[in-house]
């Protein structure tokens, strides 16, 4: 390891890619709708002139800070840069209505740090034995992570849990919009060529959490002239570290974000929200996750950025991106006449310790910069909301159109937000609403190909899937029977 | 806006969200029925087959939670809206803004169209003072500079109106 430190960052030019890259990231991170993807692929031309070492330098360096980037956004405008900082909105948010927009940034910027750290110390130390792991996740495995992911999340939404499952349900069916995978014909459209493209999940997105928000915050008649003064409360993100608790559920959430990161396509999305849920069950403060607490992002942003180097391995050892970050990576690595797979581990090792030290290197530099930085976020979040609105609706038009440079996106994006508003005000959580429209496609798509290889008496027989299967029953028992047993009788009344 | 709570043992009570999404998963049963059988021969689930599944959930949530709050004989909030109401009004303007925006971007251009939308957003949100429209009329153009340059020239993507 320490021979290709010397030899990989030994150099000038190094470095500064691992600074480029990590400000593009962190930059671009931050924008709605945008995402690590599109940062790499800008960056992935100008990696042709350069060494293998330096590419992935500067493609990890911008895949690292572009994840932190993401979770600025999220906190601040509860809008997700990437899908991996959804459930960070959940607690990040509500801090910065409270006033603490500074306490949710450190947290953040702390959560994943030590992310990073922990994520890629597994990566080096038994990354490779998980690939065997991997490769047992078959189809019907795949669709029980995703149901069990779908159960966590209408258990986990504020409100009615019956309503709640509706909207999951809904989420599901809107994700089926659009043309059928396998056999190309349109399913759902009702005779619409606009619907033909589908409910992309990026509009869906923008739409959700941030479109939502700006009708939210303005039909309840909130004053939008004047602005929430915040505390410089970014230290206190360290001294939440001094309690044993935390350290418990950075250990954990950092296994089952490496774990689920490993598997082909789970997504760091399925990741969070199932180490959220599952410490939301175990935690004396579960009650306190999703009103601003500091567990929730430290939970968040651990298990998003513990993820990642699990997606990295599997892509670089087995050649299957689990996400459009990784097929970038991909991309880079055919651009330099290397193939991902298990032979480029006993060729090449030295590129799984650059990704690592990259990762590590990288990950430092966003800290440092994130919280020399923080101040100047956290003044912008003070400007009257009446300025900061207008401009966050414009990003997110922006977002949703740079898609496909498609005027459908902005609709589908002003669709999903009206439906998300009016659903909400009903009692309809647009949480499991975004995260049916997330998971799916990956149930779908699983079960079908599972029921195409084996008759539905697999789901019983498969170790995994049937571990998985008693494990998403297990948590639809605690959380609906013993965590909810009764619903709130009483209706608020608004004057 | 007013809430309005309706009860009584003898009313029926309706949540409208609720009747609405029931018609909406009806409609979505419907149009899955089309493609139920089309390739079933090829595969058990067929491309008919999840649509479907997923809109009997549906339409059977629906109806649980209408029964629930029917048998429950608890108070359902109607919400009515008042069309005078200042907040509501703002809604209808946001909504309406970003429709013509999008309809009118593609033709104006983004600049022009950007600066007015943004600046017709603030006066809409905010209080019409003297102050407050120079600040927003400052915004309106810095932000849409800002925007125009950072996307077209630093990170190269495409804004509406462009192409």
């Amino acid at each position: 390891m320490l021979d290709t430190f010397v030899t990989v960052f030994g150099s000038w030019d190094a470095w500064g890619y691992m600074l480029v890259g990590t400000l593009w990231g962190l930059i671009i991170g931050a924008l709605p709708g945008v995402g690590s993807a599109f940062a790499m692929v800008i960056a992935l031309p100008f990696t042709y002139a350069m060494s293998v070492h330096n590419a992935l330098i500067l493609l990890m360096s911008i895949y690292t800070s572009a994840i932190y980037g993401g979770s600025i956004s999220a906190c601040l405008l509860s809008i997700p840069g990437t899908g991996g900082n959804v459930v960070t909105c959940f607690d990040g948010y509500q801090m910065t209505k409270q006033g603490k927009a500074g306490l949710a940034l450190g947290a953040s910027a702390i959560a994943s740090e030590i992310g990073n750290i922990t994520g890629c110390t597994l990566l080096i130390l038994v990354g490779p034995k998980f690939v065997d792991f991997a490769l047992k996740f078959g189809p019907h495995e795949m669709f029980m992570v995703g149901v069990w992911a779908f159960v966590m999340s209408f258990a986990i939404s504020p409100g009615n849990l019956g309503k709640n499952f509706a909207a999951g349900v809904i989420g599901i069916l809107l994700a089926t919009i659009g043309i059928d995978s396998k056999y190309g014909f349109p399913r759902l459209t009702f005779g619409s060529e606009y619907l033909l493209t589908g409910v992309n999940l990026v509009p869906a997105i923008l739409g959700i959490f941030g479109v939502t928000i700006v009708l939210q915050s303005i039909f309840e008649g909130e004053s939008l002239v004047t602005s929430i003064k915040q505390k410089s409360l970014k230290l206190s993100g360290f001294r939440g570290l001094k309690s044993p608790w935390i350290w418990v559920i950075i250990f954990g959430s950092t296994i089952i974000g490496f774990i689920i990161g490993v598997v082909p396509a789970a997504g760091s999305l399925v990741a969070t929200l199932i180490a959220y849920g599952f410490f939301k069950r175990v935690s004396k403060h579960g009650n306190e996750y999703g009103k601003g607490s500091y567990e929730g992002i430290m939970i968040a942003e651990t298990t998003n950025n513990a993820t990642h180097p699990g997606d990295i391995l599997t892509t670089m050892v087995l050649g299957i991106p689990g996400e459009m970050a990784m097929v970038i990576l991909l991309g880079a690595f055919t651009l330099h006449g290397l193939s991902a797979g298990p032979l480029l581990l006993v060729k090449h090792p030295e590129y799984l310790q650059n990704v690592f030290l990259s990762i590590m290197i990288s990950g430092a530099a966003t800290f440092i910069i994130a919280w020399t930085t923080m101040i100047g976020w956290v003044k912008a979040i003070e400007m009257p909301k009446m300025f900061i609105w207008p401009v966050i609706v414009l990003l997110c038009i922006i977002g949703a159109y740079s898609l496909n440079n498609s005027i459908n996106d902005v609709m589908v994006m002003l669709g999903t937000a009206v439906l998300a508003f009016f659903m909400e005000k009903y009692g309809y959580s647009k949480i499991p609403l975004m995260m049916g429209l997330v998971l799916g496609g990956i149930m779908e798509d699983n079960l079908r190909n599972a029921l195409l290889m084996d008759s539905p008496m697999a789901f019983f027989t498969k170790p995994i899937a049937m571990t998985l299967l008693v494990i998403t029953i297990g948590t639809a028992v605690t959380f609906i029977w013993m965590l909810n047993p009764k619903q709130s009788k009483t209706e608020k009344v608004d004057g | 806006m007013g809430t309005n709570i309706k009860s009584g043992p003898n009313k029926l009570r309706l949540d409208w969200a609720s009747i609405i999404l029931l018609f909406l998963g009806v409609a979505f049963l419907v149009e899955s029925l089309k493609i139920w059988g089309k390739t079933t021969r090829i595969e058990p689930l067929g491309a008919g087959g999840w649509p479907i599944i997923m809109s009997v959930l549906w339409v059977a949530c629906i109806l649980v939670i209408m029964a629930s709050d029917y048998f429950k004989r608890q108070p359902v909030p109607s919400y009515k809206i008042d069309i005078h109401d200042a907040a509501t009004l703002r809604w209808i303007l946001l909504v309406s803004l970003i429709l013509i925006y999008i309809f009118i971007v593609r033709w104006a251009g983004f600049v022009m169209t950007t600066i007015v939308f943004l600046f017709a957003m603030m006066v809409g949100f905010g209080s019409t003072s003297k102050r407050h429209l120079i600040i927003a009329a400052i915004t309106s153009v810095g932000a849409t500079l800002i925007v125009y340059y950072c996307y077209t020239y630093a990170f190269q993507i495409p804004l509406p109106g462009q192409l």
